[in-house]
């Protein structure tokens, strides 16, 4: 796993528009692409996969705002940052409402972390990616201020499972809304 | 059933002999190091009891192992165990003991950097901080893993259960009958 270049980094090259270090921050953050790529080891393998990677990030992220919110989420939306840390109830920004089962969630993280790129997910899946999502989102906004360090985030982000945001429309959302917090 | 009140009837007997033999093989000298709860000397009884880390499930095998390691433990400490005061005064104090609901966890490495590697990224504390394995019937897995955090990692550990996303992890708590509670998933005590 890298440790220095991550997917949360490719998260805010990407939201930037910088693609090319999106692309190199997302292929970094996957394992047996870390520290080798950024210290140029793996950068021949990083250039040819760079485009794919890109892609994928970029995938991922165009789904972020497509989530159904209701007219309370919507203007609910982008206040969080600013300190206004409990959502609307019932909103799609209201973290404190189950996404999916904990059996669900740690199915899904235990496939996703480990399935080809190309995976495509169930609905148990994406229910379980979302509520992942949700818990770290929870935590994130819960302890936000404290002595919490960034890596500690950068981890959480650096999972393989992230990957497969694009298929999760929700889950992209409480996850961008972190990366724009965290990175922004 | 309201896991504040879930009460782990028995469990501070077998906690409390097992604590002796940790304490004894912890040299505190002022600084953390947390790779002495990473020993070369209990490393293959480790794996041979969790193989997969935290994606282990629980089984017989894994008891078994549990039990092997335990045993070599014991070997290695030899005669030189701490006094029943304390062990005692160590079991009573405040964010000394934890529960881990291994097959619960996220294994994110979101409470590595906050418990300076103490858990790992799986959310597995060092081996040498193991005690015991216990039934907790508010868990996820069928057993939980009891450990031992020295009271110089207790508040870096104790933010690393508020931090876990999963809330897998709950110190517990001697209650005056001398069994033991939960405090609850996920929770810091202050």
């Amino acid at each position: 796993m890298g440790t220095i270049a991550d997917l949360l980094n490719a998260g805010v090259s990407a939201a930037r528009g910088d693609w090319g270090a999106a692309a190199t921050n997302a292929f970094a953050a996957f394992p047996g692409f870390g520290d080798g790529a950024k210290a140029g080891n793996m950068a021949a393998k990083a250039a040819a996969h760079g485009n794919e990677a890109a892609q994928a990030v970029k995938g991922a992220l165009g789904a972020v705002g497509k989530g159904a919110d209701d007219a309370a989420g919507a203007a609910f939306a982008g206040t969080r940052k600013a300190g206004a840390s409990v959502a609307p109830k019932g909103t799609a920004f209201d973290l404190s409402i189950a996404r999916g089962t904990k059996q669900q969630m740690l199915d899904a993280v235990r496939k996703l972390d480990a399935a080809d790129a190309a995976t495509k997910l169930s609905a148990d899946d994406i229910s379980g990616l979302t509520e992942n999502a949700r818990l770290v989102a929870k935590k994130y906004w819960e302890l936000k201020g404290t002595a919490r360090t960034a890596q500690s985030v950068q981890n959480q982000l650096n999972r393989p499972r992230w990957r497969f945001l694009d298929q999760a429309p929700e889950a992209s959302r409480i996850i961008q809304e972190i990366i724009d917090d965290f990175g922004g | 059933m309201d896991e504040t009140t879930t009460i782990l009837i028995g469990l501070s007997h077998g906690v409390d002999y097992e604590l002796r033999y940790a304490m004894a093989r912890y040299d505190y000298d002022g600084r953390v190091q947390v790779s002495r709860f990473r020993s070369a000397d209990l490393e293959s009884y480790a794996q041979q009891t969790f193989p997969e880390s935290c994606h282990t499930q629980f089984s017989e095998s894994v008891e078994l192992a549990f039990k092997g390691f335990v045993n070599a433990r014991r070997k290695l400490v030899g005669g030189e165990l701490p006094s029943d005061e304390l062990v005692t005064a160590e079991l009573s104090r405040p964010k000394s003991i934890l529960v881990v609901d291994w097959e619960g966890s996220l294994f994110d490495g979101a409470v590595t950097p906050e418990t300076e590697g103490f858990i790992d990224d799986d959310c597995m504390p060092g081996w040498d901080s193991w005690l015991t394995l216990a039934d907790v019937p508010t868990s996820h897995g069928k057993k939980c893993l009891i450990c031992w955090v020295p009271e110089e990692l207790a508040e870096k550990v104790n933010f690393g259960v508020s931090v876990d996303a999963a809330s897998c992890m709950s110190w517990l708590k001697v209650n005056q009958n001398g069994g033991m509670s939960l405090v609850g998933w996920g929770r810091s005590v202050s």
